[in-house]
């Protein structure tokens, strides 16, 4: 650049005016790419798990029944299922981020999930539901968070032999999912 | 110009690549996963590992009282004369979940012990117990309580309570909700 100055002011001065609109342009072309690229927008969606599904404490008897925990930790028994006050259990809750005031989808799990005691007692839990429902139905607060509360129905045998059961245990499905999804 | 030209094209094709970059990530769902834990506690269950014994007495010209403490410890007033032996309150187990609170309700009207081999009759009032009885009165800690039952029986004098074993039952209920 130096030596243009020295040999060829007129070619200089081309390249300075070049220059400078190579330079303003390449300002504004960043700044326009910069622009759909702050960390707000492309924020990736993201879900965490806060709490368990717990289905609390109930008791068995000779007659099938169900133990239904609704998102807002609304608990009821049906069948031969008596409900126990000692653990009143809760529904999952999964904390939602990403950027602000964004709608997402929510996917729960379409089939069963198995909790064993660890032995050869199991139970399933299926009829997922959740707050806010299933479907296109999530949106994210002016800060980018939301609050999803899951709940699920747990379906207990005739004499479900009494005992602690868990996803984890051995035999256990394992975990169930939640997806959620920018749409 | 051919060189503006390469450079503009360079720049706008880096434009729309950091662009669709940005919606590429945006796009991508997320998972995460949940276990799930439910409880089946066995059915509520009372068993009485003692039976209410208020041991070997003789009656005097009077009547009297026998009172018995939830804690087997035993008093004796008016015209009753304790003899030796075993005497202990009433023990129940009771068992069902972890820290399970339950009412425990004693006999409110009196109970009536007979004779086994006549019609006479002595009268067990006062029921005490440990834990006292009460809604939410027991406690489940490790799940299981036991409790001890203790009453008072009143004794009439030689004719109205002749030698022999007298019986009775009664009951205590212990509720679970």
């Amino acid at each position: 650049m130096i030596k243009l100055v020295i040999t060829n002011l007129k070619t200089m001065k081309k390249f300075i005016a070049f220059s400078i609109f190579l330079f303003a342009f390449t300002v504004g072309a960043f700044s326009q790419a910069t622009s759909p690229a702050t960390a707000t927008i492309i924020a990736p969606i993201a879900i965490a798990n806060t709490v368990v599904l717990d289905f609390g404490a109930a008791v068995a008897s000779a007659a099938i029944g169900t133990v239904t925990m609704a998102p807002d930790n609304t608990r009821t028994a049906g069948g031969g299922v008596t409900l126990h006050p000692s653990d009143v259990g809760s529904a999952a809750v999964f904390t939602v981020t990403g950027p602000p005031n964004f709608n997402y989808s929510i996917t729960l799990p379409a089939g069963a999930t198995t909790i064993t005691d660890g032995g050869v007692n199991s139970m399933t839990v299926t009829n997922w539901t959740s707050n806010p429902a299933a479907g296109n139905n999530g949106v994210l607060d002016g800060t980018g968070n939301q609050v999803l509360a899951v709940g699920a129905r747990l379906n207990v045998s005739a004499n479900q032999v009494p005992g602690a059961y868990s996803s984890q245990s051995a035999g256990g499905s394992g975990p169930f999912t939640v997806t959620v999804n920018y749409y | 110009m051919a060189r503006i030209n390469k450079i503009l094209i360079s720049l706008v094709l880096l434009f729309f690549i950091v662009v669709s970059r940005t919606y590429a990530q945006a796009t991508l769902p997320a998972s995460t996963t949940g276990h799930v834990i439910a409880e089946i506690i066995p059915v509520f269950s009372a068993s009485e590992t003692a039976q209410l014994n208020f041991g070997r007495f003789a009656p005097g010209p009077q009547g009297g009282k026998l009172i018995l403490t939830p804690q087997s410890s035993i008093s004796v007033l008016g015209s009753v004369y304790k003899g030796t032996g075993s005497y202990n309150a009433a023990s129940f187990y009771v068992s069902g979940d972890v820290d399970a609170a339950y009412s425990i309700s004693l006999p409110s009207s009196p109970v009536i012990l007979t004779h086994t081999t006549s019609a006479k009759t002595m009268v067990i009032e006062e029921w005490f117990s440990d834990p006292p009885p009460g809604i939410g009165a027991g406690m489940l800690q490790n799940g299981f309580q036991v409790i001890n039952v203790g009453a008072t029986l009143n004794v009439g004098t030689m004719n109205d309570n002749p030698v022999g074993i007298y019986t009775g039952s009664y009951t205590i209920t212990f509720d679970f909700n």
